[in-house]
């Protein structure tokens, strides 16, 4: 194997594209609830979605491949419902990828919802707007950055994810096989000048997909 | 001209370190709410916007009961009947002065609204300010776009808390000349916090005096502002009694 494999550069954009927008639609609304409810159930969600950040890749993936394996009812479920199995398989990757990169979408939207000025909420319920209004044309408004910074993490996080991709997904060329694993294989039949490609593509990327998130940063102006 | 409403509320608010009694009935078109700072001025206004539930008590307006709490019918904020303009103006950073002000006037069709933000902007003396950005206004700019903005809905009674603070005397005379005979014509009430004794005899208002959270005294401001009055009299060095100065 020589130069980087297209197929699992197209796998892995496409798994990294399907899991922001998935973890975008879920996130959203999420955040709203964690910074605006008023739940006790809220500080147990934070807590469960940062899971992710401390437990190691593999333990997820481990956790994941037994929950959706055809032993239990939830992994037969799947099956029925779609045809196939979870384990091995692309949606497989993208729930797996969701819980993954789940903390590096939820903790930037939650961060922007709270920097709204209460002054702004207020004066918006002041002037009869609903919930729903308040989160439509004034939270997310007010939180783009926040939410171009959940996007291009989630992104660059996707992109870069191995331990569970490996665990949940295994190593099947045009199915699962993401640039992260295909560099793992380069190695594995001592193709560094493969992997070496492979590596500087995939730091290339997550560089676009962070520098474009800072470009966008306003000047701040220091008197 | 319809009739002007009358505003009747008994309220208990207990906050942390801090509970208000408030027992008042509002008639006169306006009344002045005074009295020193942390004497609950602001918190009382809250409660009456809705952004505080008292802890017990009543609110009525005209024939809307706006809290019952024995009832069970709690404040909601962004009722059409109540107006609240808060000394922060508070604007919408995203939006320009004439969206601002066009926020809370989502039912209405876009020419009334267009017309309705343009009525209420010319009223604060904001007619040019219609298409900039907050962050392009000045501090007594935003407070009118931000007094416009609570105008626009019309609603029956208007919480005032030093929506001029920011706005110089000449240009706040003008505007209040102009409000006077705007609500006047609206059979509006207005609730106006202000430290300044010297406003409630020019408004000619009625005078509720709070301090600590209590009712100290309501009526003629020359009554209940009396001593007040006196004071500032001597400070200014008048030993004869007559209109108060003005700024």
């Amino acid at each position: 194997m020589n130069g980087f494999d297209v197929t699992a550069l197209l796998l892995s954009l496409r798994l990294a594209a399907v899991t922001t927008v998935l973890l975008l639609a879920i996130s959203t609304p999420l955040a709203a609830w964690i910074v605006f409810g008023k739940s006790r159930g809220r500080a147990l969600m934070e807590a469960a979605s940062t899971l992710p950040l401390l437990l190691p890749p593999t333990v997820l993936g481990f956790y994941l491949l037994v929950l959706l394996g055809p032993r239990t009812a939830l992994g037969r479920l799947f099956a029925t419902l779609t045809g196939h199995p979870a384990a091995f398989s692309f949606t497989g990757l993208v729930i797996g990828s969701i819980i993954y990169s789940f903390p590096f979408t939820l903790q930037p939207i939650v961060a922007g919802f709270s920097s709204v000025p209460v002054s702004l909420i207020e004066a918006a319920r002041l002037l009869g707007a609903s919930r729903k209004r308040i989160l439509w044309e004034l939270v997310l408004p007010l939180s783009k950055r926040s939410l171009g910074a959940a996007a291009a993490l989630c992104f660059a996080h996707t992109m870069g994810e191995f331990g569970v991709v490996l665990m949940i997904g295994g190593d099947i060329p045009h199915e699962t096989r993401t640039l992260s694993i295909a560099i793992f294989d380069q190695v594995q039949d001592f193709d560094y000048h493969g992997a070496n490609h492979t590596a500087l593509l995939l730091l290339s990327i997550s560089f676009v997909a962070l520098a474009s998130l800072y470009a966008t940063r306003k000047q701040k102006l220091v008197a | 001209m319809p009739e002007i409403p009358i505003l009747d509320a008994a309220i208990s608010l207990n906050q942390a370190a801090f509970s208000i009694d408030a027992n008042f009935t509002l008639s006169a078109r306006w009344t002045v709410l005074f009295g020193p700072s942390g004497a609950g001025k602001s918190t009382l206004l809250r409660a009456l916007a809705g952004l505080l539930q008292p802890t017990s008590g009543r609110i009525r307006l005209g024939t809307h009961v706006l809290c019952d709490t024995a009832a069970g019918i709690r404040m909601r904020p962004g009722s059409d009947l109540v107006g609240f303009a808060m000394q922060e103006a508070a604007l919408f950073p995203h939006l320009a002065a004439g969206r601002n002000v066009g926020f809370g006037l989502k039912r209405l069709k876009n020419d009334e609204r267009e017309a309705r933000v343009r009525e209420v902007l010319e009223l604060v003396e904001g007619e040019h300010l219609y298409e900039r950005m907050p962050h392009h206004l000045s501090g007594g700019e935003r407070q009118r776009v931000s007094l416009a903005r609570t105008l626009a809905r019309q609603p029956q009674i208007l919480l005032l808390d030093e929506p001029f603070s920011a706005i110089d005397n000449a240009l706040k005379e003008k505007i209040l000349a102009k409000l006077i005979d705007w609500l006047a014509a609206r059979s509006m009430l207005a609730l106006y916090v202000s430290h300044d004794v010297t406003e409630a005899f020019h408004l000619g208002a009625e005078v509720i005096l709070i301090e600590a959270g209590r009712i100290l005294g309501q009526g003629p401001a020359e009554t209940v502002l009396a001593s007040h009055r006196a004071r500032l009299l001597r400070q200014l060095g008048v030993t004869v009694t007559g209109d108060a100065p003005g700024e």
